[in-house]
């Protein structure tokens, strides 16, 4: 079972949250699936009786005496985690171990097996400052490791929750124990949480990564959505949407004449593609819904 | 003091990286931001697909025309008519993409492998005929068979085609996937490679560093990693990655110096539908526990 620490209320980002928004989402990582969710003591306060000590790590600046940690958390923190390096020597496992960058430009397989020998428990927990978190994370997992921290969007420049959810469900791991239908309506509660918009191109979750506007891209999938796109869009409750433009080809005609249970056959592809194009360069972007059907002469329409 | 290898970004952001959905930029915007892509030191430039029409066709000519230094190279699907329209642009290099992959054969063209290699050696040669230089795209090759591909290589190689361009094009590959692809490619055979990788899953840019690391010298980019879907691979951020260990062209500090400008030309006045403002990396370790 793959094992995920979300430190995402750990960050900055949230540290101004209010209460019942930090409560909401706390909750809403742990309907997703996440085995913990990582808080500090600030947060331990916002979350009053919503705490699921048993699905919690507890952050603190800290450690009290051997005796005083409080009962029945998942696990704390205190104090710097070792990096890689330095795990390679210690004999007792540390909780967590922390990596970055210069894990990516050495011998990753061969470091990972090293430490994984040594630690198999330990969770890895990567910093993406060369853009190589969600590979690393999956790399630990493929190797063997079963723990890993992530954080929604990469907040605070860590791995995104997302990317190596999906990816690792799209190499074929057991992910039963998360709901990942939940990804979307977490996203949006980000927004709140965070008082920003998430980028409409992010991986997993951007809300126009399924929108196709190239000809060959929208032929291909036409065929076959597997070619062009690595996961079905409705893993994460998404849906395709094809935008005509200057660049659309006779597939992204028939595929959006299908979208509006219209059939293509009753049409002249070459004619309206030309039109479609043509239109585009004069408005210098693509053609709007209402625009597309004053073409085909219809009023309205209403995709499927 | 041994030299640092070389890495060559080539530039996709007029061709691949104005796929990016809903936007759209002008053509005089497009030629300004070929000239800017020229002075920034980009070793080529995809400037456009001549087979979409007499507008591509004038664009691409223009852009031409205003680039000093850079190779301009047009995309062509594999089929002889794509050429033919290529020609009327004279440009640099032709590229030419190619469906290796037996899920891209049978899904998008339904044909074999026979037709495979017939249509490419057609279109290969009526390219090198008129003396253009040809670089070809391996489309799929992340879910391609190597030792097939590697096989295509060998016959494009005494096509006397310049470089290949392996790409993940939907975007599945891991880091470690894109080393034993480029590796084993390059290991066995004498070809020049490149890679062209997405970022569905976030990792275009560790894919192509990794493939960078395997032995590909050149290393398609797009400015802001402006693309379909989730996107390309960020020059700024891989240059981020291999400065330090390679001799990269261009030089980070130039893809800096230019973002605002580049920036002004993708979106206007707008504020960047949410693609990414250059940032600098952070210092490893800086806000982890």
């Amino acid at each position: 079972m793959i094992r995920i620490t979300d430190t995402t209320l750990c960050t900055e980002l949230f540290a101004n949250t209010s209460a019942p928004l930090f409560r909401s989402f706390y909750v809403a990582l742990l309907e997703l699936g996440v085995a913990r969710v990582q808080v500090d003591a600030r947060g331990l306060e916002k979350l009053g009786g919503a705490l699921v000590k048993e699905r919690t790590v507890l952050l603190v600046d800290t450690p009290p005496a051997s005796s005083g940690w409080p009962a029945g958390f998942a696990g704390f923190l205190s104090g710097s985690c070792p990096s890689y390096e330095e795990a390679l020597k210690l004999h007792s496992s540390p909780t967590r171990i922390l990596a970055g960058d210069s894990l990516f430009a050495a011998d990753y397989p061969a470091i990972m097996a090293r430490l994984l020998r040594r630690h198999p428990e330990t969770e890895l927990s990567v910093e993406n400052a060369a853009y190589s978190a969600t590979a690393l994370a999956a790399e630990w997992i493929q190797a063997g490791g079963r723990n890993i921290t992530a954080c929604l969007y990469g907040t605070g420049g860590q791995t995104p929750l997302e990317t190596v959810l999906i990816l690792l469900h799209t190499q074929g791991y057991d992910l039963k124990n998360y709901r990942l239908s939940l990804l979307k309506p977490l996203a949006a509660l980000w927004e709140e949480c965070a008082g920003q918009a998430l980028p409409a191109h992010m991986p997993i979750l951007g809300e126009s990564i399924f929108h196709v506007s190239s000809g060959v891209h929208a032929d291909g999938i036409r065929k076959d959505p597997t070619l062009y796109e690595p996961f079905d869009p409705a893993l994460v409750g998404a849906r395709r949407h094809i935008l005509l433009g200057r660049q659309s080809g006779r597939g992204a005609i028939t595929l959006k004449l299908e979208e509006y249970r219209l059939n293509p056959e009753h049409f002249a592809i070459d004619t309206l593609l030309r039109t479609v194009r043509e239109t585009s360069y004069c408005l210098g972007r693509n053609l709007r819904e209402e625009e597309f059907a004053a073409l085909l002469g219809r009023r309205e329409m209403r995709a499927i | 003091m041994k030299q640092k290898p070389q890495v060559f970004f080539t530039d996709t952001t007029l061709r691949d990286g104005l796929q990016s959905p809903g936007l759209h930029v002008s053509a005089a915007n497009r030629i300004r931001l070929a000239k800017l892509l020229d002075e920034i030191g980009f070793y080529l430039l995809e400037a456009g697909i001549p087979a979409m029409g007499t507008e591509e066709k004038d664009t691409v000519w223009a852009i031409k025309e205003s680039c000093r230094h850079t190779k301009i190279a047009v995309w062509n699907r594999m089929r002889p008519e794509d050429i033919l329209h290529s020609f009327d642009c004279q440009p640099a290099v032709i590229h030419i993409s190619a469906p290796v992959s037996d899920l891209m054969l049978r899904g998008v063209v339904r044909r074999d492998r026979a037709w495979l290699e017939a249509t490419l050696e057609k279109c290969v040669g009526l390219a090198r005929e008129k003396g253009y230089m040809v670089t070809v795209g391996f489309q799929d090759a992340s879910r391609g068979d190597i030792p097939y591909m590697i096989h295509l290589s060998r016959l494009l190689s005494r096509l006397e085609v310049s470089g290949i361009r392996l790409a993940d094009t939907a975007g599945l590959l891991t880091p470690l996937a894109a080393r034993t692809l480029v590796r084993r490619m390059t290991e066995n055979t004498g070809m020049t490679y490149g890679f062209h990788g997405h970022n569905d899953f976030g990792m275009a840019v560790a894919n192509t560093a990794e493939a960078v690391r395997a032995g590909a010298v050149y290393a398609d980019t797009t400015l802001f990693g402006i693309g379909e879907r989730a996107g390309n691979c960020d020059a700024y951020m891989l240059s981020q990655a291999l400065e330090g260990l390679y001799a990269l062209t261009p030089a980070k500090e130039r893809l800096h110096s230019a973002a605002q400008t580049a920036k002004a030309l993708l979106w206007g006045k707008e504020s960047g539908s949410g693609w990414p403002a250059i940032k600098e990396r952070k210092t490893e370790g800086a806000d982890m526990r």
